[in-house]
């Protein structure tokens, strides 16, 4: 210890007084600490900061200058002590070379890392001087830990033991880029043999990319730019983040990278030459076709030649570089055999398409579940639940058979039935339950069980395309022809759906969630006219009258789709799809005096309380959208939601990235709304509206089962209806425009819409929803609604369809609509109108105005027509057939002015190049 | 002689290009100064290097002696033991640059005595510093030092720990003679208590400090004994000639002089040549006489040269 401190003493003073040393630690500190300068300047207006935004632009950088400093520093030390002539002496020491490298080394590493933690001690400060709130500590440590540290420690490693082997800069420059282009692509080329591959990109882990893209903006945000303003600071994640996670992804992402810069470090041991090897004689012959270049290898052999007298220590050392690549390479190993095994198991499953899903005569009515959350870990949380779900067979014949969906990491400890036997059969995250006997039907049964586990997903590390599936990234794994195109399978990662910072747990969760659409691959439209297979999403979602009571950890305040809210104790109860139904929480804290529940990050409440006026809005448009509705029963639970851990390193700095994420819009369940972090603190206003319009529709659409065909139609209609209530229609109305060539994209049926219509699917939407009000008028499609919906007592548990929707709404207006219907809704029917042959004439006392409405689309269109006159406006409607056209003769008393076509644009169209204004003369 | 601290036996070096450096070595060494003399090229580093563990000989033997046992340079176990023995000054010397002497010096005393107190080892490196007259530039960054005061801080840390075998490479070359002699009188005290292998080509500091010397020729040792039993080698063989006298067959030129009338040949011949007076040898000149014996013209041309290199130096003084 005595002589490690001499050693570090040394290695200060020399850094310090060395011009190089100091301008390198300069450079170093200036550019570090230059982000939290910047971020500090971008604090203030709508933008409220808190301290994690300084540590990860910070962050940003710190990994990749850290390594080049280590790198530099590391070099120089070695080199120098060569070149300078004192190593003569130095050799002399009675110390093992061993000994000598790695106190040298571990000299190196108490300057730098002290250095390497001084620019997020700037960021600190900075955060405080500016006002910043503060964030927490952890997201100045653990990044630092898992990221800078690493790579710190990897590139004086790596430093000190190539410059050691190659003894100056130029040999030592040529055997780092040897070693890291040649060594990777070898190591890959062997493994391609077993269809493995190793990441061993250390610029990825350093986050090269990164820093040159955050450069890149900080560009345009200091220098003025008419399309890309730029931020001199992105806003970072205020929520803790999971050290073990992040512990995970740094050790699969840099492990094998830092192992080999360690056994770089070590097998320079052997090269240390204190002792030079005696090397027989090796004279090229003369008449050699190589002997130029031999003679120069046999020059530089001695030169390079490893020292022949290691001691004892020495050889443990340098046996301790092979063992440390190979423990990682074994780790690495395991890592991929696990995950491969898991991935193939979860396609084999996909494929076979086991097990039969619940009959959809199994109505699951109610659900009770008493749920346990405990953090016993930061990053990651088990649970107890223990509950029941109740099945009535609805159907005519006897029911045997249920299937259900569980999380694959939550265990089932016991099944029981009150009826017969419940045989349990489990792969995975599907669930077999075999009733016998058989449920007859009316009869119902209940099912009670006991789970537990560490709900988790896992995100397999395969390559990706747009909109690939699991069975198409696997495709391309397997399909892959060269090293280049598989990826690191042990990169892979699992990601907890609970956490003592973030939870998130759907009802498949927490306990056994009905399975009513079969698991069995279907064929469907890819990007780019591709074809893949896809698993079918669960498209049934009767209503459960559900139940929970459930205790978390006293520092989560958590809430569900119920609206059931609360820290440590939730008790919730409602009657909604258990599909749709979520649990959510972090480490928030509740808005005091706030109207409804909005529970933020404490470093946020000042930002949250900006919105005080948009949470008391809340109330009042909740009246507006749905009078008949009782509003505290609607009353929505706001939660701010922290972006989850992705596993990206780059997110180990809790970034967001892309300005795209400033618009993503608020997740939610039922009553339970999830307001982006983001959206907090860029001093956004509440997308009240959305809020309200979520939880009204999630009120109105728990009154009654729905065909599962015509639920995203029916659906979709009433969040329009409702978003047109509050003033949030499309700036359009009832019609679409662009291009001519455009029109194709829209003329597709919302019932049966395919991958590629997903783009305009709402906007067609819209537009049809537009016209429906405008023509029934808003209290009939309020009424039909309200009796489409309230059909569930009628007709026992049939499931609405649209037809019977649009029946309601007609029988409410008094006018049959199902011509409509069946153009908006069931084909792709686009009408185009314009105007052709328009006159205006005096007609005895007064005017007539005549003319033709064309329909150059398809459907039939009804329209109104406006005839603007010196006395005002009169108006006209006119039905266009498809293809065809419409006369019509509007008499006015005044003299017309102009002649205008659906000038509202209440009438679903397309508005393309035709005329639909005409101006009589005079009047232009 | 007192005990052996270091026996050599049959030491041979053969270099990867070939060279044999060193062609069989044998020598014991007791207490005080060895002289180790020989022209450039004759193996005096590759002897040291072998010597001090930095090379590892072909064949031979490499004994040392601590004050318990005999340790063998051969025998991995015995290396560090040998090491904290040895004491070495190189020829290319030079102290890490940045740090003062001061610093240096404990810096050296860390690494060779990491169990001694930092107290003790800030007071040997003060004790040393005196010694050797750097005191007053201790806290001097050792870069800036002096050709002369780089190698007396040179001394120094060869000193730090104690050794029992010191071993000097050409401590004096490029040294003004003031400098030179301060150093030879440094190495002389040290040789009072501590074993000291002194290798040179200057032969005035063998000549004045070491009472037994090497000389080493080609890879051998070709004489091993006092300063006096090489004069007398050379004792009645050694020729003064003007310089316009015919050099008899078999004599040889060892070098010119200037005399009272023009210059004078000093000459190497077994009968006195016509003309000759006889000639009185000095140490350098039974030297010189020794590697005309052995290697004729391109001994002589060696010797000549190392002795322009002393005399620049003497005269840039």
């Amino acid at each position: 210890m005595k002589s490690w401190l001499e050693f570090l003493r040394a290695e200060v003073l020399v850094h310090l007084r060395s011009l190089r040393g100091r301008v390198a630690i300069a450079a170093y500190l200036a550019i570090a600490c230059t982000p939290a300068i910047l971020a500090g300047r971008a604090q203030g207006g709508d933008l409220l900061l808190g301290g994690s935004t300084y540590a990860a632009e910070v962050l940003t950088f710190l990994p990749l200058l850290s390594a080049a400093l280590a790198i530099t520093l590391g070099l120089d030390a070695i080199v120098r002590e060569r070149r300078s002539g004192s190593w003569s002496v130095l050799t002399l020491t009675s110390m093992s070379s061993a000994g000598y490298l790695l106190r040298r080394w571990s000299a190196l590493l108490a300057l730098l890392l002290p250095l390497s933690a001084l620019p997020l001690a700037v960021a600190a400060a900075s955060a405080s001087l500016n006002g910043a709130a503060r964030g927490p500590l952890g997201n100045f440590v653990w990044p630092w830990l898992l990221f800078v540290v690493p790579a710190v420690v990897g590139a004086s490693a790596l430093a000190v033991g190539a410059g050691t082997i190659a003894d100056g800069i130029v040999p030592a420059a040529i055997l780092v880029a040897l070693l890291a282009t040649l060594a990777p692509t070898l190591v890959n080329s062997v493994l391609f043999v077993t269809r493995r591959h190793v990441t061993l990109d250390a610029s990825a882990s350093l986050g090269t990319l990164a820093a040159i893209e955050r450069t890149g903006r900080y560009q345009y945000a200091l220098m003025p730019h008419p399309f890309s303003p730029g931020r001199l600071a992105l806003p970072a994640s205020e929520s803790p983040q999971p050290p073990a996670q992040i512990a995970a992804a740094a050790i699969s992402a840099s492990a094998l990278a830092l192992a080999g810069c360690l056994a770089v470090l070590t097998t320079s041991t052997a090269f240390l030459r204190r002792s030079a090897r005696d090397l027989p004689p090796w004279k090229p012959r003369a008449d050699h076709p190589l002997r130029t270049l031999l003679a120069l290898a046999a020059r530089l052999r001695p030169r390079y030649a490893p020292d022949p007298r290691l001691e004892r220590a020495d050889r443990l050392l340098l046996a301790c570089g092979p063992l440390l690549l190979l423990a990682t390479f074994g780790a690495f190993w395991w890592r991929d055999a696990h995950y491969r095994s898991r991935m193939e198991a979860e396609h084999a499953l996909e494929v076979s398409g086991w097990p039969a899903p619940t009959p959809t005569a199994a109505s699951p009515i109610a659900a009770r579940v008493a749920l346990t959350l405990v953090s016993t870990l930061a990053s990651n949380a088990s649970l107890r639940s223990v509950g029941e779900i109740t099945f009535r067979n609805d159907g005519t014949a006897p029911l045997s058979h249920l299937a259900f969906t569980l999380n694959s990491a939550v265990d089932i400890e016991w099944l029981h039935s009150d009826h017969g036997t419940a045989t349990v059969e489990r792969r995975l995250e599907r669930v077999s339950v075999n009733l016998q006997p058989a449920l007859a039907p009316r009869a119902s049964v209940i099912l009670a069980a006991e789970l537990c586990g560490w709900p988790e997903t896992i995100d397999f590390a395969l390559p990706n395309g747009p909109r690939w599936t699991f069975e198409r990234r696997l495709r391309a794994y397997r399909g892959a022809s060269q090293s280049s195109d598989l990826t690191d399978l042990a990169r892979s990662r699992t990601v907890p759906a609970a956490s003592g910072q973030r939870v998130d747990l759907g009802w498949s969760d927490v306990f056994l969630l009905p399975r009513f659409t079969s698991w069995h691959l279907v064929r469907a439209d890819g990007f780019a006219g591709g074809e893949i297979d896809v698993l079918p999403e669960e498209g049934s979602a009767p209503f459960t009258d559900l139940a929970l009571s459930s205790n978390s950890p006293p520092e989560l305040f958590v809430a569900d789709a119920c609206g059931g809210a609360g820290r440590a104790r939730l008790d919730s109860a409602c009657r909604m799809p258990l599909r749709d139904w979520r649990l959510a929480g972090a480490p928030l804290v509740p808005l005091d005096g706030a109207p409804v529940v909005f529970a933020v990050l404490p470093q946020h409440r000042a930002a949250a309380e900006r919105l005080a006026d948009d949470l008391s809005g809340l109330a009042d448009l909740r009246r507006a959208a749905w009078p008949a509705l009782d509003a505290s029963a609607i009353a929505p639970v706001l939660l701010e939601d922290s972006p989850p851990w992705s596993g990206d390193p780059r997110q180990a700095m809790g970034r967001w990235w892309d300005d795209e994420y400033f618009e993503d819009v608020p997740r939610s369940a039922g009553r339970l709304f999830l307001v982006p972090e983001r959206w907090v603190v860029s001093g956004r206003r509440l997308p009240a509206a959305e809020v309200v319009t979520d939880s009204v529709v999630s009120a109105l659409l728990g009154r009654r089962p729905l065909d599962p065909h015509d639920r995203p139609v029916i659906a979709g209609l009433l969040r329009d209806v409702v978003k047109r209530r509050l003033g949030h229609g499309p700036a359009g109305g009832a019609t679409l425009g662009g291009r001519p060539i455009e029109i194709s994209n829209y003329q597709f049926s919302l019932l049966d819409s395919g991958f590629s219509e997903l783009l305009n699917w709402p906007a067609r939407l819209a537009a049809v929803t537009g016209e429906l009000v405008a023509r029934a008028g808003d209290g009939a499609v309020a009424a039909g609604f309200e009796a489409f919906l309230q059909g569930s007592a009628d007709a026992g548990r049939k499931p609405g369809t649209l037809a019977e929707l649009i029946d309601a709404i007609g029988k409410a207006r008094g006018d049959d609509l199902s011509s409509f219907a069946r153009d908006a809704f069931s084909t792709g029917a686009l009408p185009e109108l314009g105007f052709d042959d328009v006159h205006s004439a005096r007609a005895g006392r007064g005017f007539v105005v005549t003319g033709r409405v064309a329909n150059h689309g398809t459907g039939e269109a009804r329209c109104p027509i406006a005839v603007t006159t010196e006395g005002g406006i009169v108006e006209a409607r006119v039905i266009v057939p498809e293809q065809g056209e419409a006369r019509f003769t509007v008499p006015t008393s005044a003299q017309p002015q102009s002649v205008l076509l659906d000038p509202d644009l209440t009438c679903f169209r397309w508005r393309g190049q035709w005329v639909e204004r005409v101006d009589f003369e005079g009047f232009q | 002689m007192s005990a052996p601290v270091l026996r050599v036996r049959n030491l041979r070096k053969t270099h990867s290009d070939g060279t044999e450096a060193l062609r069989g070595i044998d020598l014991e060494l007791g207490g005080g100064m060895y002289g180790l003399l020989g022209p450039n090229g004759a193996g005096k580093t590759t002897l040291l290097s072998i010597l001090v563990l930095a090379l590892e000989p072909t064949a031979g033997e490499l004994l040392y002696r601590s004050p318990d046992r005999d340790l063998d340079a051969s025998r991995l176990a015995d290396r560090s033991t040998i090491r904290a023995l040895l004491g070495y000054l190189p020829q290319d010397f030079r102290p890490l640059a940045l740090l003062s002497g001061r610093e240096y010096l404990e810096h050296c005393a860390s690494l060779r005595q990491p169990s001694e107190p930092r107290s003790a080892r800030r007071a040997r490196a003060s004790d040393l510093l005196r010694s050797v007259g750097l005191e007053g530039a201790a806290e001097r960054p050792a870069g800036k030092y002096s050709g002369g005061m780089m190698r007396r801080l040179g001394l120094a840390q060869a000193l730090i720990h104690r050794p029992r075998l010191l071993i000097v490479d050409e401590p004096t070359a490029g040294l003004d003679p003031e400098e030179r002699m301060r150093f030879r009188n440094l190495v002389a005290e040290v040789a009072e208590h501590t074993s000291v292998i002194l290798s040179t080509h200057i032969v005035e500091d063998v000549e004045a400090t070491c009472p037994r010397l090497g000389v080493l020729w080609n890879g051998r040792l070709h004489f091993d004994g006092s300063p006096a039993d090489l004069l007398r080698r050379a004792t009645g063989k050694l020729w003064r000639l003007p310089e316009q006298a015919p050099l008899p067959p078999g004599a040889e030129t060892l070098g010119m002089r200037a005399a009272v009338l023009g210059h004078e040949r000093l000459v190497r011949a077994e009968q006195a040549p016509e003309r000759g007076t006889a000639h009185t040898p000095h140490l350098e000149d039974a030297y010189a006489a020794l590697l005309s014996e052995l290697g004729g013209a391109a001994a002589i041309h060696s010797i000549l040269e190392a002795t322009s290199d002393a005399s620049v130096a003497s005269s840039s003084a």
